[in-house]
Formats: structure tokens, sequence, C-alpha cells
């Protein structure tokens, strides 16, 4: 099906009437070069798996050397 | 180590001293990497409060609070600081939030205005390019953030908030990346100055991350598409989406990892892993 438009990015503005597009935990890809089924599509978010617990939370900075 | 509400900063001078600077709750710490010991810095002439950190050209350099002044170490020593290596602004007259240095350039984000800073040598060590004011500051301090060669930050000024922008280079009008949605969703979260920026790079796409504590998602810009979309959680007892659980990351170990916005966990981050399955975890 196919339906114009339908791929986008979040774009809820003060008048939901003119637009309301909301894109939740999925984002925009372009297909490259250009020769797939589609000009684009949604790619799903990440998401996270447990890695170490640390002493005292909320985790303030990340750092790697 | 002593905590606020607001994050933490880590740099490195590397080999060269071999030390982390940190800066955490108006205080700053040194990691020596050879002798994996962390010791609060207690120079006399050390700022406070001390809010965040950077490194450039071999210094240390650290914004003190509430005053449009930054200070600068001894040479690849964040133990050593003296009183005079000291720079307060003088093309305007707000206070600084941010100081970020990007390309070798240490960036000040001020209330009202921005403007460059560079090493010139001597015993002045740091000093502003010319032309490079900014007409437009920073609404959140810790929006900032240096990804895609640029630095991106929230923007404000006396004439509105809420802005999202690309720093353009030295000279260049920043680059308003936001959106008119974008911009409705920010002006009408209860509290902006909160706001922390963070970002990565997988699979080609460029991220730079908005977490905003009292909006229900977190919006994120992808610089390669040029394409904002949200991420968030669904709360199943409040029944509402709330913020995706990342406010910080590095990629180490071959793998993304995030820090958790209000526990003490550390998560991996995949595109791989579903992001409804995400979990909480810690306490």
């Amino acid at each position: 099906m196919i339906l114009p438009g339908f791929v986008g990015g979040s774009n809820t503005l003060a008048s939901p009437n003119v637009d309301n597009e909301r894109t939740l935990n999925w984002f925009p890809e372009s297909v490259e070069p250009g020769t797939g089924k589609a000009p684009i599509w949604l790619a799903p978010a990440p998401g996270v798996r447990p890695f170490v617990v640390l002493g005292a939370g909320p985790v303030r900075a990340l750092f790697s050397q | 180590m002593q905590t606020d509400g607001n994050p933490a900063t880590i740099c490195s001078n590397g080999s060269g001293g071999n030390q982390l600077f940190v800066t955490s709750g108006g205080l700053g710490y040194v990691y020596d990497l050879a002798l994996n010991t962390l010791t609060l810095i207690g120079d006399a002439d050390f700022p406070f409060p001390a809010i965040m950190g950077a490194f450039c050209d071999g210094f240390f350099l650290v914004l003190k609070g509430g005053t449009n002044q930054f200070q600068w170490s001894a040479l690849e020593d964040g133990f050593v600081w003296d009183a005079l290596d000291v720079a307060q602004l003088s093309q305007s007259s707000d206070n600084l939030q941010s100081l970020i240095a990007v390309h070798g350039q240490v960036w000040l984000l001020g209330t009202k205005t921005s403007v460059v800073w560079a090493d010139v040598g001597g015993t002045q060590a740091f000093a502003p390019i010319p032309g490079s004011l900014m007409q437009v500051g920073s609404r959140a301090a810790f929006s900032g953030f240096a990804i895609d060669n640029a630095l991106f930050w929230v923007g404000g000024n006396d004439q509105g908030q809420a802005v999202v922008f690309r720093g353009a280079g030295v000279g260049a009008v920043p680059q308003r990346i936001s959106t008119y949605a974008v911009e409705f969703a920010l002006n009408n979260a209860p509290q902006l100055e909160d706001a922390i920026g963070w970002g990565y790079q997988e699979n080609g796409h460029t991220f730079y991350v908005l977490y905003v504590p009292s909006l229900p998602t977190t919006w994120v810009f992808d610089i390669s598409m040029g394409v904002w979309h949200e991420r968030a959680l669904w709360d199943a007892v409040r029944m509402r989406d709330v913020p995706d659980l990342g406010r910080c990351h590095t990629y180490c170990f071959g793998v993304h990892l995030v820090g958790d916005r209000q526990s003490n966990a550390v998560y991996e981050q995949n595109f791989n892993f579903p992001s409804y399955e995400s979990v909480e975890m810690g306490g």
C-alpha cells in the first residue's frame, strides 16, 4: 500500500489540525542508492540491555579514553 | 564525589599528563590514569563553583558559575591552577552558561551571546577570535554537545528561547536546526534550563539527543537525515510516555554505553535490541 508522506519525522504543530505527526521510537532512513522498493523507510530506535550497575545514580557522565 | 543536579564533565589530557579532569557538584577532581587515584583539587586558586570543564591545547579549562569568567590550569597538570590564568569576557555583559572545546577552539555560550576563543600562546594563553561574537546564547547550560564536527545547543537570548542551533563555524551565523514543532514543544516545557544534550553515531546515523526532564519524550535530531523524531518508554502505571532512559553516552569496548537518567545503571544500547523491550534496572 502506498501512503504518500507517511514516513517522516515528528512534527506536532501548535495546531494539530494542520499537522500532528509523531514518529516515536522510529526514525526515517533514506534508501541508498535509490534502487529499493521505497525512497525512505522507518528504522527502529535502539533498545538497551543492562551492562553494569554503579554505586549511585543517576549516571551523570560517561567517558572513554 | 560531590554531586548536584547537573551532569558531571570529564576530559583528558591523554599521554601529556595521564590525567582526567572531572567537574562535579561545583568541585574539581583529577583522576591519575597511572596511579588509578581520584583526588579533589586542593589548589586555593581553583574556582568555585566549577560548572564544567574542557581540554584545549594542553590546558584544562573550567567555567566559574555565576560569572563571565573561565580559568585554565598549568600545562598538562590539572592539579595546578593560578588565579592569574583567568579570562573575563568583555565583548558582552551576560554571564557564561557553557564552555565547550570544539576544533581546538573554546566555544563560550552566555545567556544572551556566544563567542569563540582560541589559544594564542604567551602568558595570555587564550583570547577571543575577532568576529566570533554571536547574538545568541544558551538557554540550557548542559544542552551543548559537540558532534559531527560542530556544536549543537538550545539557544536563547533576551528576545526568546528554545531554538536549537548548530554552530556553523567561527564568524558564521549559527544554523537553526529545530522545527516549529520542536520549538513549540521546548517552549511549552515546564522547565528548559535543565535540558541535557548528548549524541552518538550508529549505522551511519549521527544523532543529537535532547533530554528535557519535564517533557514526556526525548527529542532526537538525526543529523545525517536532518529530521527530528522522539524516543520514549511507556509508563504502564501512569499510562503515559516517559523520556528515553539515556542521558549520557560513550562508545567503549566496541559497544554504545548510555547512563540512566534516574538510576545507577549503565546500559548497552544497540539497534538490534528492540526499543520496546528496554528495561529499567538499578536503584
